[in-house]
Parts: C-alpha cells; sequence; structure tokens
C-alpha cells in the first residue's frame, strides 16, 4: 500500500503560480548547488499588487473517462483457448473437483465444452473503469501600498479517479506578504500549504505479489465464472468468483468496491526573509526556509477475499512517513556601477540545509468485530513483527559560495562563480566537492555597427557558458560498515540478531557534470518571428551508480563512483505572430529537442557493461532478469534481450517437406499424439535444451560463444533490443483571438523511443492458465492456422522463449492532441456594467487523440523510477481523458 | 521587532555554519559493526545473523528444490512454474532457484567468515577463550555446512575464509571440489572439538559436527570424487553419533514432524541439528508445512498445489504396517477430510493443523512455526548402514540393525511379523545400497536429501530416467527422464558469470 508520497508539486494549485522558469546551464544553476544537478525549476508563486483589493472566483467542473480499452478476448474466445490449453486427461479418470479443466467442460465423458449462454460473463475493464467528475474551486485576495503587498489563495479540487472508489482531494491555501520595514530593511514571507486526500486502489502494484496487481487483473481477470471450481479458486456467497490461486489472484471489481486504501498528506512550505543595505549597494540577505511533508496511510484488505482472506481475519495497515526540512542561505552582494558603462556585481555566501526522515508502519490481521479494524489495531489478534517497522535519518549539506557579474554598456555580461558543497552522505575527507563556472553573453543587437547592418533582425544575442555541477543523490550511510537487527531464535529464546547490511565504500564521493551551453536568439521584423537555439554537451564523470557486485563477496550490489556519460543535445523554439490586427491575430509556437545520450568509460576493471532489472523480480519468470544494459558506447537504459523471429513453422521441419498445410496438420497432430520430437532443418537453431514444434516462438541464433551463430539460441544471442530514448520531442501550439475570443490547440509528440511493454508477459503467457489473454492470440499458430507471426497458445511457455525479447519492445512514438481550449472575455465596458473588474469563460479538452501503434493504454509511460530501466510499461495506470467548463471573475 | 528578526537569522548563521560535526553521519537505526565486538554477547548476537541466514538457504531452495523437485520423490505439476522446471531439468543458468540459492550461500558464507575473523580478533579481556572458540566453533560449523551445499551443487566454487571489506578482495577463481572438501573438514574437525555438549535445539552441538563430519565423508564415497577410502572415515564419525547416548530416535515417528507444538528432550535428542522458525507474526516464520501437504485453503491448514508424490515410490510403503505413510503422504482433503485418488496425493511431512483433525486451527501462511531437521538421528543410522556396506563391500550384521532399529519405530502398534521390511546379509552390495535408498525414502522422503543420495550412490540417471509419471509425462514441458550428465550439478547463475566471469559448468 501507500509507500509512495505525493509530489511536492501536487501541493501547489497553478491557478497560485506566477511563472515557471527552468534553468539548465552550469553557470545558471551555480547558485543553486546540487539541489540543481538536473536543472533549476522556479516556480513563482503570485504576489499582491499595489491598488485596491482584488477578489477573484475562479471554477470550473469537468468530466473524464479512459482514454482507451486494451484489447483481450471476449467471453467466448476465453472459454475456446481455455478449452483448447487445458485438455482432460488422457489417463485414469480424475477424482471430480480438484482440476481446472472441468471449468468449462461437462461432467460426463467425453467432457464436451459448455456452452457460454449458460455462464456469466464479465467485461472487467468496462466495470471497474467509469466516467467520472472533477471540479476546481478557487478563490484569492489581493493588493497591497507601498509598504505592504499581499496575496492569499484558497482553493479546493476534487477530482474522481476512473477506477471505481477512487478520488483525489486537495485544500490548497497560500499567502505571500511583502513588508518593507524602512527604506534599508524589507522582510517578506511566503506559506504554501496543501492537504491531500487520496482513496483507492492508486498504486498498480499493491497486494502481494506481482500478479495481483489490480491494473492487470482489471484486464486478465478471468472473463467467464467458472461452472466448477477447483481448489485454489474461492466463491463468495452468491457463487462470484473472488480469487484464484489461493487467493494470489483477486477479482478486480471487488477489490476496488471493498478494499480501502487511503492516504493522506499535509505539505507545507514557509519561506522567509529579511534583507538589509547598511549602506549604499550592499545587500545583506538571510532567508531562512522549512518544508514540512507528512503523510498517512491507511490500508484494509477484507477477511472475505484474497490477502486478508488467505491469511485470515482480515488485515488491517496504516504507515506513517514524515520528512522535513530547513535551509537557511546567507549572502552579501554588493552592486556598483562604475563610469557608467561598467556595471559590477560581487556575491559572497554560506548555506546549510538539513533533512529529516521519519517512517513507522503497524499492521494487525484477525479482526474479530465486524467493521472495526483499522481504526481499532489493537482489535487485531494477531500481528507480524516483519510488518510493524520504523526508520529515522538525517541528511545534512553546508556550502560557500562566490559569484562576480559584470556587465559592459548592456552589451558584453560575464559571470563567474564558485561553490563548495559538504555533504553527510561521505566519508570524512570525501565530504567536499568544488564547482566552478563561467558565463558569457554578447548582446550583438546592442552594437553600433550592428545597427541598420541586418534591418529584418531585431533581436541577435549570443551566449555561452561551462561549469562543473554536482551531485550527491544515494542513500545515507552507504560509505558506512553497519549491522542490521533481525529475529532468531536460540533453542526456545527469541534474540535480535545481527547481520551486515552492505559492502562499505568510503571512497564515495560527488558524482560531478562538465557542461557547456551555447545559444543564439534571433528576432525578425520587430520580434514578430523568433528563434532561440541552443547547444548543450554535458559531460557526466564520477558517476554514483549501484553497480552489481559479484555474489561471492556476499551481496549484490554497491554504490562507486563509476562511468561517465555523455549528453548532447540542441533544442530549438520558434514563435511566430502569424497574423496580427486590431480584433485578430494568431500565435504559433514550435519547440523541438534533440538529445543523444551515450554511457562513457565504465570503469570497471576489465569490463565495459553492468546489467539491470527492469522491475524488482518476483522469482517467477527468470527470463526476465537482467533485462537492461549499461554499456559503454550506447544509451543509458538500454533494452537487452534477444531478437524475435516469429514461429517455428512446418517449412522449418524436415518432417513436413512437400506436404499441404493440411497435410501437414494431420501428421503434426499424429506426432503429438504419439510423444514424437520434430526435426529441424539444419540451419534453424532451437532454443538450448529444447525440441521445438511448429508453432512455437522462435528467437534468432546470432552468435554463440566465439561470437558465430552457433546453431543454438542461448545466452550468448542476446544483444540489444531497444532504446529509451526519443530521436526528437516537442510540442506545437496556435493560438487564435479574436475580440473576447480565444483558441489554443496545442499538440506534443515523441518520436524514435522504445516501449518495453511488459504487459505483453502476462498478457500473452499460457502458464496461468485461467488469466484472460490479449487479443493478439486470436491469430494464435494452430495447425490448419500456420501463417501468422503469433505463436500457439503454449509457444512461449513452452518453447524456453518465455523471455525479454523484441517481442515485447514497441515503438513509442507517438503525436498527442493534448489540449484543445476555447475562452471568452467579457471586454471591459460590459465587465464594468456588472460590477466586475473582469470576467472569461471557457471550455478546455485534455488528451483529445492520440495518434501512435503503441498497444499499450498509453505510450508516455514509464514505471519503476527507475534512471537506468526507463520506458517499461507494466501495469502502468491508464491515462483519461477529459473536457471541463469554467469561469472566472475578479471583482 | 527588527532586532528580534536580525537575532533569529544571526542565531540560524552560527548554529549552521560553525559547527564543525555538521555534516556528521550517524545512524541510529543500525550499528556500526567497527565497534560492536567487545565481548561475548555481542558477538553472539552477530552470530545468530549466520543462523538466521540458514532459513533462506533450506527452507525452499535446498528442503524443497534441490532435494525434492528434482528426484523422483515428486512430480511437479505443469503449472508449479521454476519448480516443474526443476523437475524435468529443463534448468537454466538463468534460473531464478539457481541464483537465490547461490546468492544465499555466500551471503551466509561473508557473515559466518565476519564472526571468525571479528571474533579470533578479539582480547582476552572481551572475551574468554572458551567461549571465543566456541563462537568460532559455531561460525565454523555453519560456514562448512554452506560450502558443502556449494560444491555439491554448483561443483568448484570460490572459497572465501576471510571477511571480504572490499570489492577488489572478492574471490571469483574457482576451487577445485577437493579443496573445498578440505576447508569443509577441516572446518567441521574445530567445531567437534569447540563446541557444546548440551543440546539445545538450532544450536550446533559437538553432536552435530560429529554427524555432518559423517555426512560429508560419505558424500566423498560419490560423484565427483568417488573417494572410497571415506567409506571408513564415515562410519567412524557416524559411529560415534550413535554411541553418544545423549542421542537417540524419539518415541513417536510423528513427534519429529510436529514442532509447532513443545520441543520435548524426546525430539531433542533425535533432531541433531534444526534450522529454526518460529511465528505466525514473529518475524521469522516459514513456509515448512505449506509448499508440502494436502492442497487447499491456508487457513484450514491447507499447502500450496505444487507438488505431487510420485505414485510408484509411494508404493515402497507398506501401507498397512507403516506409520510413517500416513505422516508422509497427504491422501484427504484438509478442509473436510474428504479421500482423494491416489494420483491426487500429496507429500507432506511437516504438517500443519488441518481443519478436519483439529476444527479451527492457526492461519500460518508463509508464517509456520515448524522447524526443518537438517539431521536426524535416523538418518545417522541410515547412513552408518551405508558406510559400512561400502567399507565391507556389502551389508554387516550392524548395517542390518541400523536399519532394523530404524524400521521398529516405523511399524504401527500392534500389527505383527518382524521386520517391517526385509533385507539380508545373503545381498550384495549394489542391492544393499538399492534397499538403503528404498529405507531413506520410507524414512526421509521430502526432507531434501534425495538428490545427494542418488548422486552419492550413482542412481540419479538410472532411477530418473526409468521413472514413470502417470499423470504429467504426456505434458510438453518434458519430464525427469531428460536429464543428463550435466544435471548433476546446476549452472552458475548467469548473472554471477557476467560480472564475474567465471567459467560456466560444461554443458550448460
Amino acid at each position: 500500500m501507500g509507500v509512495s508520497t505525493f509530489s511536492p508539486l501536487q501541493g501547489i494549485n497553478p491557478s497560485d503560480i506566477e511563472s515557471i522558469e527552468i534553468l539548465k546551464d552550469a553557470s545558471a544553476t551555480a547558485i543553486y548547488g546540487s539541489r540543481g544537478a538536473n536543472g533549476v525549476v522556479i516556480i513563482t508563486t503570485k504576489s499582491g499588487k499595489k491598488g485596491v483589493p482584488k477578489v477573484t472566483l475562479e471554477s470550473n467542473l469537468g468530466v473524464s473517462k479512459i482514454s482507451k480499452y486494451l484489447d483481450v478476448l471476449s467471453g467466448q474466445e476465453f472459454v475456446d483457448y481455455y478449452n483448447t490449453l487445458v485438455l482432460p486427461p488422457a489417463g485414469p479418470p480424475p477424482a471430480i473437483g480438484d482440476m481446472g479443466w472441468q471449468a468449462y467442460r461437462d461432467t460426463a465423458y467425453p467432457y464436451n465444452p459448455l456452452p457460454i449462454s449458460e455462464l456469466k460473463v464479465n467485461d472487467w475493464q468496462k466495470d471497474v473503469f467509469r466516467n467520472t467528475f472533477v471540479t476546481d474551486n478557487k478563490l484569492t485576495v489581493s493588493g497591497g501600498n507601498d509598504y505592504t503587498k499581499y496575496y492569499s489563495g484558497l482553493g479546493v479540487t476534487r477530482s474522481n479517479g476512473i477506477l471505481l472508489n477512487s478520488d483525489f482531494t486537495r485544500y490548497s491555501l497560500n499567502f505571500k506578504l511583502d513588508q518593507k520595514i524602512s527604506n534599508k530593511l524589507k522582510t517578506g514571507l511566503s506559506l504554501n500549504t496543501a492537504y491531500i486526500e487520496n482513496n483507492g486502489l492508486v498504486s498498480a502494484t499493491s497486494g502481494s505479489g506481482r500478479t495481483s496487481g489490480v491494473i492487470n487483473n482489471v484486464a486478465l481477470f478471468r472473463p467467464v465464472e467458472l461452472r466448477y471450481l477447483y481448489e485454489g479458486a474461492d466463491v463468495s456467497d452468491d457463487g462470484t468468483l473472488l480469487t484464484e490461486r489461493q487467493n494470489e489472484i483477486v477479482n478486480p471489481f471487488i477489490r476496488a468496491e471493498q478494499e480501502t486504501q487511503n492516504r493522506k498528506g499535509l505539505q507545507a512550505f514557509a519561506n522567509t526573509f529579511l534583507e538589509y543595505e547598511p549602506i549604499k549597494n550592499l545587500k545583506i540577505l538571510s532567508r531562512l526556509g522549512v518544508n514540512y511533508d507528512d503523510n498517512k496511510g491507511r490500508a484494509w484488505y477484507p477477511a472475505e477475499f484474497g490477502w486478508g482472506r488467505f491469511k485470515g481475519g482480515g488485515i488491517a495497515m496504516l504507515n506513517h512517513r514524515q520528512g522535513r526540512g530547513w535551509i537557511n542561505e546567507n549572502t552579501v552582494t554588493y552592486d556598483k556601477v562604475i563610469a557608467r558603462d561598467h556595471k559590477i556585481q560581487a556575491l559572497a555566501g554560506v548555506t546549510a540545509q538539513k533533512t529529516y526522515y521519519e517512517y513507522f508502519q503497524l499492521e494487525g490481521e484477525g479482526f474479530q468485530i465486524p467493521g472495526i479494524n483499522i481504526d481499532n489495531i489493537s482489535s487485531a489478534t494477531r500481528q507480524d513483527l516483519n510488518l510493524n517497522r520504523s526508520d529515522a535519518f538525517q541528511t545534512t549539506m553546508q556550502s560557500v559560495l562566490g559569484r562576480i557579474n559584470y556587465g559592459y554598456k548592456g552589451k558584453y555580461l560575464l559571470a563567474a562563480s564558485i561553490r563548495s558543497d559538504g555533504s553527510s552522505k561521505f566519508a570524512p575527507g570525501n565530504k567536499w566537492g568544488t564547482f566552478p563556472s563561467g558565463a558569457l553573453a554578447w548582446n550583438v543587437d546592442e552594437e553600433n555597427f550592428f545597427k541598420g547592418l541586418l534591418p529584418h533582425v531585431s533581436t541577435f544575442k549570443l551566449r555561452v557558458s561551462y561549469g562543473l555541477t554536482g551531485n550527491q543523490g544515494i542513500p545515507p550511510f552507504q560509505s558506512q560498515a553497519t549491522l542490521a537487527p533481525i529475529a532468531y531464535m536460540f533453542g526456545s529464546n527469541m534474540i535480535t540478531s545481527l547481520v551486515a547490511t552492505r559492502l562499505p565504500n568510503q571512497l564515495l564521493t560527488w558524482e560531478k557534470t562538465k557542461q557547456l551551453d551555447a545559444g543564439v536568439e534571433l528576432g525578425f521584423l520587430n520580434n514578430r518571428f523568433n528563434l532561440s537555439v541552443d547547444y548543450y554537451r554535458k559531460n557526466t564523470f564520477d558517476m554514483l551508480l549501484e553497480k552489481p557486485l559479484s555474489y561471492v563477496s556476499g551481496f549484490n550490489s554497491a554504490f562507486f563512483n563509476i562511468g561517465s556519460m555523455n549528453n548532447k543535445g540542441l533544442e530549438m523554439a520558434l514563435n511566430s505572430t502569424n497574423i496580427k490586427t486590431k480584433d485578430f491575430s494568431w500565435n504559433t509556437n514550435f519547440n523541438i529537442s534533440f538529445n543523444r545520450n551515450t554511457v562513457g568509460d565504465l570503469g570497471i576493471d576489465g569490463a565495459d557493461r553492468f546489467f539491470v532489472s527492469g522491475l524488482p523480480y518476483d522469482g517467477t519468470y527468470a527470463g526476465y532478469l537482467n533485462d537492461y544494459i549499461v554499456q559503454q558506447g550506447q544509451p543509458i537504459g538500454s533494452m537487452y534481450g534477444w531478437v524475435w523471429k516469429g514461429i517455428y513453422n512446418y517449412g522449418d521441419f524436415t518432417d513436413f517437406d512437400g506436404m499441404t498445410t493440411e497435410q501437414a496438420a494431420v501428421k503434426y497432430n499424429e506426432m503429438i499424439a504419439a510423444g514424437k520430437n520434430f526435426t529441424l532443418k539444419d540451419g534453424i537453431a532451437p532454443y538450448s535444451g529444447n525440441k521445438p514444434r511448429p508453432g512455437y516462438m522462435r528467437l534468432a541464433d546470432i552468435s554463440g560463444p566465439d561470437g558465430k551463430p552457433d546453431g543454438i539460441v542461448d545466452d550468448n544471442d542476446r544483444t540489444i533490443i531497444g532504446n529509451p530514448n526519443p530521436k526528437h520531442f516537442g510540442g506545437f501550439s496556435n493560438n487564435l483571438q479574436y475580440k473576447g475570443f480565444s483558441l489554443d490547440v496545442l499538440f506534443t509528440w515523441s518520436y524514435g523511443n522504445d516501449i518495453y511493454n511488459k504487459n505483453k508477459i502476462d498478457g500473452l503467457n499460457a502458464s496461468i492458465a485461467f488469466r484472460n489473454q490479449l487479443g493478439a492470440l486470436r491469430n494464435a499458430w494452430t495447425p490448419l492456422n500456420p501463417d501468422t507471426d503469433q505463436y500457439a497458445i503454449n509457444g512461449r511457455t513452452d518453447a524456453g522463449a518465455h523471455r525479454t525479447s523484441t517481442y515485447f519492445i514497441e515503438d513509442g512514438s507517438y503525436l498527442r492532441l493534448q489540449n484543445v481550449t476555447l475562452s471568452y472575455k467579457l471586454n471591459n465596458r460590459v465587465a464594468k456594467s456588472l460590477k466586475l473588474s473582469a470576467a472569461k469563460v471557457f471550455v478546455s479538452l485534455n488528451n483529445l487523440h492520440v495518434w501512435t501503434n503503441y498497444s499499450g493504454y498509453d505510450p508516455e509511460v514509464s514505471v519503476g523510477n527507475n534512471g537506468l530501466t526507463p520506458g517499461i510499461d507494466f501495469a502502468s495506470y491508464p491515462r483519461s481523458k477529459n473536457g471541463r467548463v469554467g469561469f472566472s471573475v475578479t471583482f | 521587532m527588527k532586532k528580534y528578526i536580525v537575532a533569529i537569522f544571526a542565531a540560524g548563521l552560527l548554529t549552521a555554519g560553525c559547527n564543525k560535526s555538521f555534516l556528521n553521519e550517524v545512524a541510529t537505526n543500525q550499528v556500526a559493526s567497527e565497534s560492536y565486538f567487545n565481548n561475548y554477547e555481542q558477538a553472539n548476537t552477530v552470530l545468530g545473523g549466520v543462523y538466521r541466514q540458514l532459513q533462506s538457504v533450506y527452507e525452499f531452495q535446498i528442503f524443497v528444490a534441490w532435494g525434492v523437485n528434482s528426484t523422483d520423490e515428486v512430480t511437479a505439476p505443469t503449472w508449479a512454474g521454476v519448480r516443474r522446471e526443476l523437475h524435468v531439468y529443463n534448468v537454466q543458468s538463468n534460473n531464478s532457484v539457481v541464483l537465490n540459492m547461490w546468492r544465499n550461500l555466500y551471503t551466509g558464507i561473508f557473515r559466518a567468515n565476519q564472526v571468525i575473523d571479528r571474533v579470533t580478533a578479539m582480547s582476552e579481556s572481551q572475551i574468554k577463550e572458551l567461549q571465543k572458540n566456541r563462537l568460532i566453533g559455531e561460525a565454523k560449523f555453519l560456514r562448512s555446512l554452506l560450502y558443502f551445499q556449494l560444491v555439491k551443487m554448483y561443483g568448484d566454487v570460490p572459497l572465501v575464509t576471510k571477511e571480504i571489506t572490499k570489492e577488489a578482495d572478492v574471490p571469483t577463481t574457482r576451487i577445485p571440489v577437493a579443496d573445498v572438501y578440505k576447508q569443509i573438514i577441516e572446518d567441521l574437525q574445530f567445531a567437534k572439538q569447540h563446541t557444546q555438549t548440551t543440546l539445545m535445539s538450532g544450536v550446533t552441538t559437538k553432536g552435530a559436527a560429529t554427524a555432518l563430519l559423517g555426512r560429508v565423508y560419505l558424500q566423498m564415497t560419490g560423484w565427483p570424487l568417488n573417494d572410497k577410502s571415506k567409506f571408513d572415515l564415515a562410519a567412524k564419525e557416524l559411529k560415534e553419533v550413535i554411541d553418544n547416548p545423549l542421542y537417540g530416535l524419539a518415541t513417536n515417528y510423528s513427534d519429529v514432524f510436529s514442532e509447532f507444538k513443545e520441543i520435548t528432550a524426546d525430539v531433542l535428542k533425535e533432531n541433531i541439528f534444526v534450522v529454526k522458525f518460529d511465528g505466525p507474526g514473529k518475524g521469522m516464520g516459514g513456509q515448512m508445512g505449506s509448499y508440502m501437504g494436502p492442497s487447499g485453503p491456508d487457513a484450514d491448514g491447507g499447502a500450496f498445489n505444487t507438488a505431487y508424490v510420485n505414485d510408484s515410490r509411494v508404493a515402497l510403503y507398506d501401507t498397512t504396517k507403516d506409520i510413517r505413510f500416513f505422516q508422509n503422504i497427504a491422501t484427504r482433503n484438509p478442509t473436510n477430510g474428504a479421500p482423494r485418488g491416489r494420483f491426487n496425493w500429496q507429500p507432506m511431512k511437516w504438517v500443519k493443523p488441518q481443519k478436519y483433525l483439529f476444527g479451527t486451527v492457526p492461519a500460518y501462511g508463509y508464517d509456520s512455526p515448524i522447524d526443518f531437521a537438517l539431521i536426524r538421528f535416523s538418518d545417522v543410522l541410515l547412513m552408518y548402514a551405508e558406510a559400512l556396506n561400502g567399507k565391507h563391500d556389502g551389508p554387516t550384521q550392524e548395517a542390518l540393525d541400523a536399519i532394523n532399529r530404524v524400521n521398529q519405530r516405523a511399524k504401527k502398534p500392534g500389527s505383527t511379523g518382524l521386520p517391517l521390511y526385509t533385507q539380508s546379509m545373503g545381498m550384495t552390495k549394489e542391492r544393499f545400497v538399492d534397499t538403503l535408498l528404498k529405507n531413506r525414502y520410507l524414512e526421509l522422503n521430502f526432507e531434501g536429501l534425495r538428490k545427494d543420495d542418488l548422486i552419492r550412490t550413482d542412481r540419479l540417471f538410472t532411477y530418473l530416467r526409468g521413472l514413470r509419471d502417470e499423470r504429467f509425462d504426456n505434458a510438453s514441458l518434458g519430464k525427469p527422464g531428460n536429464i543428463q550428465d550435466h544435471h548433476r550439478l546446476w549452472p552458475i547463475p548467469i548473472s554471477e558469470i557476467q560480472v564475474s566471469k567465471m567459467p560456466q559448468n560444461t554443458g550448460y
């Protein structure tokens, strides 16, 4: 349950945002230190403005629905599939009621399939996903005078999730005050708080095991209720199938309806500053920020089904996670203009910050009083000490920094900065890192010689920067050898024993990135057309990577400063005012980004690569271990596995030479009945240790122990099979205005990235017979349907091909019509007559359409949250499309 | 007001900026291992962590996957996933069990080495000599146990005998089997000399070290070392245990496997060494009783539906006279006690209380309190008979007596005729080996020993190739008879080879 927390962005109401600024180059981010290692996003919330108090009310209402259903087998198709896969035994007559094969068959020999009309059929996707409402309301008051300015906002957002019984509610309260105390002293305060509540099965993998994730079960839970129960399946009193495989696989509708999963979060960011100007041009600024993030999770797994039934009497879980911290920044800035043309600014400062993390979790099992569980966990009859746990740690950082900016006549701008950062995460001696940077800008259009040179060019600016930045993003204590407690017994005495936690690395220190940025900004025809082009090159080295160790060490992996990575790219943005008249205007914005990523020297003795697994491995399918590779010269996050070659077909075997399909089918059936093996033709490679049949999935023999194809498909035949990085991505938007009307249309796209669609591992897998299958199985190989690429229903499970291959890699390119908004702003005269200072109404449609070849819910997907394994789709939450209408009035 | 604000900021600046220890990192949820080995109690706590690792090693990996699923004792149904793969010898280097076993064994070895090195370095003021040697002895016993498993499953393996403190110290050279056995014997001889004699469930004793040494010697007589001279050494060690008045057979066979009850002195003398589990809700429960047993809802005392007994092996039981049949073979539905057809019989042994016998039963789930007996006295008796047969190139009266002593207990009260199963001095050495394997099946089935037994006696291929499985032989995934020469070992896990470049076992 809710181990995840809310993102800090969830606590900010979008309408409180004044501006969002993204800083990428090393010089611009230098002031933020390692917090800005991957760039800085500055979200400035709104401030009050001088004048009479302004009251604004905004309100909107929307509807939302799932954007796409997965194609799965229908009820009849599923029953046909099942009865083909799970055959009645040929041997001795089996005992009634203990095998799955009777699910859709008659009890008497010859065990004919049951007509589907006698069975209850469910479409779980239709039952569990729904159309819902979303509302958003917001009230703000702002104003101020020469000394005091204020802004405050109160917002309520409520959205019901497309998954049954899921919802999200946010109350946000913001307050911002700027106060001038005297001409020399200023202070200010800002406070952003939000209370967030979330109900429902939001986490795709919640529950006890991989197969029990609700999102996958919505698609794959048995769609037809079985006629005969076998052991391991469980039904409710009214005959509804609740669970299969000893409560491991749970009916998704029952879960959505009856399980409780609830998270509540309180987020607060408070910032206060004091600025003092003791003498002219010298400013002393001290800033203190505190943040607080409190997250509480509650879950109840009822006693009637699933995990709660498996363990008996239901399970209640509570967890509480608290993160808090403070940051103090103190700077002295001196500004001076010398001889009118030379502008100098110098800054020096020290900062310190500390974060605290605390967690605890409680679990109780076996509740006997109906209705009493999670709110009185002491009424549990059992506890599991493994699940009751707590944790706490702190991290600290300190920095010293200095910066000088120099400008000459507004034409030349120079900046140089240096900072030294210390982190508690590294061992003494390796705590500190020093990071210099510099930047140069030339506003060519300010030069006298330029004026008149190119009359159509209204803006021409060049800029370049270079710098070093640092990153310390690893878990705490990695440099220390520690022992962690774990329970054991001596005789009948329970003791707390201790076990080593890791192979410590005392040499760990800052990861560093050298970054070069160069850009040009051009404006034409009085800036009616603007073009900006930015080039960047980043070289990250001493990377903090968790590298697999030889298991002989006693550990799986450890953090090292190893390896390097290169990123280079080009970003272009073009905006154009196509038409501008008094009543009508048309603006177009276009931006495109290209990024190339390559892994550099890994710094591992004798190795240029290591492997990573895409999702935590649950012990079921070993063929999907190590499905990502980090290899020198290749993009990070490369998918790794076998090359899919369709299937083995009649023509690949000597047994069917010269036969028609009908003849081959007869012979095939005879050979299967006689338990005979099929003989592959020369040059057709089988999977190591397997005897392929027609219809089995085929993987390519591309290599062998000596690097050449060896007639066997095995571990030597793995290669890089996918790149999650797009060749380019971007956005394209148009804005049309006519008088008070405004129409915005936004498209976004990504091109050339691969998605590793792990849903197909479950969705086209016969090893859990009673799960539904994806629609692709309709065209499966059968003796009389050999003209297909889709393997026979047993053709992957039995073929040794149950492993990562290009079969699961799909093109993730897409073009999305992200947003269409039509709004109307009342003209001032009409507004005044209504005693309003402004008023606006709008209709907005989001995620209207996606053009893509990707077969999953949505191509914009990456689960697992690991930078080394991007682009996985497994049980991801489907995306919704929604429409909203709303208004905003200012009094 | 103004002064107050200034003071706050100044205070913040001073505390944060000038405190030298501000960047220190102090863990409050773990202890620093550097400063921990100060006295006997602390060292003993870390030793507990080595014992704890046995839970991960033995519970599923050896007990079920290696020792039961890969043998003629059971048949794994087609839906049993990785257990089916192991059963039909469709095992590849990326097999998850093969990986977990390798990883868990070396994790245990790290912990044992840590205890051995750190306790060795403790001064006289910190620990008494006797206690010091006892702790080292226990750690060496555990280390030998882990290496014994490694060498049987993977063949030549890297040998680590020091605590690893940095990556560069990790050895990746595979050491020949004979040299690994040398280390195992050396460790066990030390353990035998220095561990305690008092019996305590789950704690290494002199008797446990002696019995394991006997088992190690006996295994060395088979593939790959085929060192027949070790029969004599094995017999000597095993005889020492048999003659030790502390050990003997428990009165009732079923008591040995019912450790969810109190551990009595009667059971303690038979279970020479056990891996402890406790539960539910203690943070150290096992799945004993869930991997095997009559399939059914956990809340009714049922088990997973992932193994059936092999019918031709169950037929070895004299079901009218042998009480072990009822302990070892699940023939009834756990909920209502309804009998099941013989093709649906399942392996049992460590039995969870079942609903049809006890009414309301505890729902153990994955968290049962049942200990796993690693060395039992009846095993020692049967090993002794085997060692004598090997040593004298045929059965001796003493060997027959050892078998009969085991069978005597197995006899149903009131049944007539002795002995329960017959074996005689007239048997050839090889026939006596088959008899022994039959008796080992009847007494020790589903205890994770079968594959080692078959390899040691060179019967793995003949037994598996001759096996008929009425229920699943027609399934497309293969059958145990597919076994080939290289299958006496598991492959080195592919993810190990990818990191350390050590050579793979032949055939994989």
